[in-house]
């Protein structure tokens, strides 16, 4: 891959993920998520960490909330 | 005639296992009212060992796991493996599974239709449920959890009713369909539009392995 399409993908990453923790930072406090198999509960604070620091975590809440945007802009939730 | 048996698991050692010990109570209230022999491997009881000893002496209808899981396995109590795709000797053919667990779906649920299990339901990805912080001791009242918890409900409650595979998963798809469209609407609180990734993510990866139109 050329350098330059290395730098844009990095870019849109970074733009994802700007994205997704704009939208963690407007989710009410009194909401929390279990998913997966380790049994805790996730918060709005361990989501923005997680997706601050890219952990798996973070990258978990980065795929489904990109799935929903996605889902949504092509109508698919709709259908 | 016999009774048909319903055999349900539901752990309950952190919140995502008690949110689902104590929504199943609506799932065992209509099995209660259809006169099904019920099968409650709860807390402690929900082990490997118990479901060995219930599949040998019992054939069973319909199964509710409740459970984490993998793509390969479900579990039980404190994340105690309670079957997996080598469980050879835990017979359950000729049963409805509905697995509420992240996962199972895909190798688990289609190792078990290939050893007789007539139908499978679950997820091939992370099943999710949102909570109200406020309401964590109370799983019950919990009204975003209900937009998960009652569509889930659906399928087994659906199964006891008498319709089959693909009726129960559509009318959960439905009503899981019904909640997002509010979810995403004006009138919905923050907290219901927040949670409307997830319950998507429910719906887009809930699916059928097995007989789609076989019945209890």
């Amino acid at each position: 891959m050329p350098d330059s399409q290395k730098q844009i993908d990095l870019e849109t990453q970074e733009d994802i993920r700007d994205l997704v923790l704009e939208r963690i930072n407007a989710m009410s406090s009194n909401l929390q998520v279990s998913i997966g198999d380790d049994g805790e509960v996730i918060t709005k604070k361990e989501m923005l960490e997680g997706v601050k620091n890219n952990t798996e975590l973070g990258q978990k809440i980065v795929k489904i909330q990109m799935d929903f945007l996605k889902d949504m802009a092509s109508g698919k939730i709709y259908g | 005639m016999a009774s048909q048996v319903f055999l349900v698991t539901r752990p309950n050692y952190d919140p995502a296992t008690h949110y689902l010990y104590y929504w199943s109570e609506c799932v065992i209230d209509e099995a209660v009212k259809k006169h099904l022999r019920i099968l409650d491997l709860k807390g402690k009881a929900a082990s490997r060992e118990n479901l060995l000893s219930y599949s040998q002496k019992h054939r069973i209808a319909l199964i509710l796991f409740n459970a984490h899981g993998s793509f390969s396995k479900i579990f039980g109590q404190f994340n105690k493996v309670l079957l997996d795709e080598d469980s050879v000797d835990i017979d359950l053919s000729g049963a409805i599974i509905y697995a509420r667990s992240c996962n199972s779906a895909v190798i688990l649920g289609q190792a078990l239709v290939d050893r007789g299990v007539k139908s499978f339901i679950g997820y091939s990805q992370e099943f999710a449920i949102c909570q109200t912080t406020s309401k964590i001791s109370n799983p019950i009242q919990d009204s975003i959890a209900k937009l998960f918890l009652e569509p889930s409900n659906m399928i087994p409650i659906s199964l006891i009713k008498g319709n089959n595979v693909q009726q129960s998963h559509d009318k959960s798809i439905n009503m899981m369909k019904k909640n997002l469209y509010h979810m995403l609407s004006s009138d919905a609180s923050p907290e219901e539009r927040d949670s409307a990734p997830y319950l998507w993510r429910n719906m887009k990866y809930q699916t059928i392995a097995g007989s789609s139109d076989t019945t209890i």
